[in-house]
């Protein structure tokens, strides 16, 4: 994986946030955090299940938000993540490490947004 | 300064549906500091049930939701909003071309890519915006259309009703008439009616209007209803032509007009009168000579000139049993077939001059023009009429049809009586012309009767209740004193009145019709020896009236009253009578229906 140089977080799109959300970003953060525990929990139980669709749709619903807070790296993760999952003859299980970065990243995330606000 | 001009478009509701808390979050943020009412669900059901409930005018829909994905709900929404134009734009950070052309595929009108950019979110909203006001409009418009297409339509029909019923060709279902009509719309331009006459004639008018449908064919409403009434009511056809001219004349727009040829075929006269104005010549048929004597158009149509520039004079013809006459419209003659060629007036003629029976022509000349029409459409109504005379038995059976009493004036008196202040003030002879006018055949003598009345009603007034002298009058000096003495004593007249009374008889093919003018003033016979130099000796009969006792025969009354100007009225009438002592002066009049 080439994300080693990638910034956890965009400090641009930080900045555009909290001029829009104001006292908002707050919410943002701690929404971020908590629908992203929810999701890593079910992406946890479709890779267990080889559920690809479910797999799919988790990883790219928080895609769409890491791009919108600027959270390049994770929004690269669960890019990968949906590849996997189009990967027809996949098994999915064996894709745990990339879920265990991606979560991981999550985590920096959370600690990157919790010290902007 | 903004160079578009956003009116409401701050008082928009916009759904947005996102299963995604935080973009949700951004997007709302994004909408509500623009300005817009943002309504949230976050998933696929919700959005739908909150779209029912909230009817936003923009909806906004994540591609991949939990419950149900954005397509479905997409075509959820589209399926709910029917007429009306919800824009909806597919939020996704889906990158594949064919993703995103599956998008719109499923219902979209756009999609947002993510990261959101707060700019192409306003210019996207605003440009759906626009869209959805154009849209509208023009739904409006459409349904305008709509409508008024309904109204016009419904118009139409009741219109026809009416038209239909003014314009019913009355007696058309004769066995001596055979006809065929087909209009190139749903109003026919041609006209064709028919009517039996108390003088025993069978009348019949087909008439084309310039043009066709519904502007062609209005001016039929005005022909219909003065033909049926005045031949119902026993006119003449030069009294009904001329009737119809100043109507159409007066009521048509310049470049409308009616080309026509009007019978009256007389069933016991064995003749027709025929008035033609501008059709194609028909003919009269000969059922012995198994040929044709063309009927030509020698007027103008309807319509077009002034009654008095117009010659209402209709020729007369003779006519056989069996003969029949035959009348077209120009929609025969140029029939156009599908390669464009007209029927032409050299076919009509040579089937004319074959030597056909009588019985046999208006087939062999309907049945060429419809096969040469064959698919073509036409420009013009098409129509044809044939009207046979009768033999004498049929006539009979006509004759028994023919409306019994006549709907006008036939015998009767009337009496009006002026008094003081109504000499004063009014003008009596226009009231006398319309009741008289009411008689057929003397509303054509009007002009004739106005002189008359007028002439008499002047001596009643002047002579006989002002007592003025005519002598006055022989010097210019003399009329100037005569027109203001007849002013001051008009003026300062106490007592006074005249009478006009008229009788009229029916008498066999015409009638007589007496005025009889009398007032108040003292006569003329011992009390105006200044007139009796005055000479004439015309045969103007003095004599007892009915009312009068006595009577003056002698020489000088006679003399007298012609002093005053009664010249003119005995060569205008039959008969003029004078009672005596001159207060009393009756005229004749008859007339006739001989032609």
């Amino acid at each position: 994986m080439m994300m080693t140089n990638m910034a956890v977080l965009d400090k641009d799109v930080i900045a555009g946030l909290k001029d829009l959300l104001g006292e908002g970003f707050v919410v943002l953060v701690d929404r971020f955090a908590s629908d992203g525990a929810e999701r890593f929990e079910r992406m946890q139980k479709a890779l267990a299940a080889n559920d690809a669709e479910a797999l799919y749709g988790e990883a790219h619903g928080l895609k769409g938000s890491c791009r919108n807070v600027g959270a390049m790296m994770l929004a690269q993760y669960c890019q990968d993540l949906e590849q996997a999952c189009e990967d027809e003859q996949g098994q999915l299980p064996q894709h745990q490490t990339l879920l265990d970065q991606a979560n991981q990243a999550f985590e920096q995330v959370n600690a990157a947004l919790a010290a902007a606000r | 300064m903004s160079i578009c001009t956003e009116p409401s478009v701050k008082t928009v509701k916009i759904l947005v549906a996102e299963d995604s808390a935080v973009d949700r979050l951004i997007l709302e943020k994004i909408l509500t500091k623009n300005g817009y009412h943002v309504v949230l669900a976050a998933d696929g059901e919700e959005a739908i049930a909150l779209f029912k409930q909230e009817s936003p005018e923009m909806v906004f829909l994540d591609v991949i939701m939990p419950r149900l994905n954005g397509m479905e709900a997409a075509k959820a929404i589209r399926a709910h909003s029917g007429d009306v134009f919800t824009p909806i734009v597919f939020l996704t950070s889906l990158v594949a071309p064919q993703s995103l052309a599956a998008c719109l595929e499923a219902g979209g009108d756009d999609f947002l890519s993510k990261p959101y950019n707060p700019i192409v979110i306003e210019a996207k909203v605003k440009a759906f915006y626009r869209m959805r006001e154009m849209h509208q409009t023009m739904q409006h418009q459409r349904d305008q259309i709509e409508r008024n297409n309904q109204n016009l339509i419904q118009e139409q029909a009741i219109a026809k009703q009416v038209f239909d019923k003014i314009t019913d060709a009355g007696a058309l279902d004769l066995p001596v008439i055979q006809y065929y009509m087909s209009a190139l719309a749903v109003f026919n331009g041609d006209v064709l009616l028919c009517d039996l006459s108390p003088s025993g004639s069978l009348f019949m008018l087909l008439g084309d209007f310039t043009g066709h449908g519904l502007p062609a064919a209005i001016g039929s409403m005005p022909l219909a209803s003065i033909f049926h009434g005045m031949v119902k009511k026993g006119f003449s056809l030069g009294d009904i032509i001329r009737e119809l001219n100043e109507k159409l004349y007066h009521t048509l727009p310049v470049g409308l007009f009616c080309c026509a040829t009007a019978v009256d075929l007389s069933l016991t006269k064995r003749r027709a009168l025929i008035w033609s104005g501008g059709l194609p010549d028909g003919c009269i048929y000969h059922a012995k000579t198994h040929s044709s004597v063309p009927i030509r158009s020698t007027n103008l149509p309807l319509g077009i000139l002034a009654n008095r520039e117009f010659d209402h004079t209709p020729k007369r013809y003779d006519i056989a049993e069996h003969d029949r006459i035959f009348l077209w419209s120009d929609g025969i003659l140029e029939a156009r077939s599908a390669s464009g060629e007209m029927f032409g007036e050299k076919r009509l003629q040579s089937i004319l001059d074959s030597g056909l029976p009588v019985e046999a022509v208006f087939d062999s000349i309907l049945d060429p023009v419809k096969r040469h029409l064959g698919e073509g459409v036409g420009d013009d109504d098409v129509s044809m009429v044939s009207l046979e005379m009768p033999s004498a038995e049929q006539a009979q059976e006509l004759l028994s049809r023919a409306p019994k009493s006549r709907g006008s004036l036939a015998d009767w008196a009337m009496e009006l009586k002026l008094n003081t202040s109504s000499l004063k003030t009014f003008e009596p002879l226009q009231l006398l012309l319309n009741v008289i006018s009411e008689v057929p055949h003397l509303r054509q003598s009007s002009s004739v009767l106005y002189t008359v009345m007028s002439e008499l009603f002047n001596n009643a007034v002047e002579h006989g209740v002002l007592d003025l002298p005519s002598s006055l009058k022989s010097s210019p000096e003399g009329f100037n004193e005569y027109y203001t003495l007849r002013k001051e004593r008009l003026a300062a007249l106490q007592a006074g009145w005249v009478t006009i009374e008229f009788e009229h008889a029916l008498q066999k093919n015409g009638g007589l019709l007496t005025i009889r003018f009398r007032d108040s003033g003292k006569g003329f016979i011992q009390n105006d020896p200044t007139d009796q130099n005055a000479t004439d000796q015309s045969g103007v009969a003095i004599e007892n009236s009915p009312q009068e006792s006595k009577m003056q025969t002698t020489q000088p009354i006679k003399a007298q009253y012609f002093g005053r100007g009664l010249k003119l009225i005995e060569s205008l009438c039959e008969q003029i009578n004078i009672c005596a002592p001159g207060n009393c002066v009756e005229a004749v009049f008859k007339w006739s229906t001989e032609d």
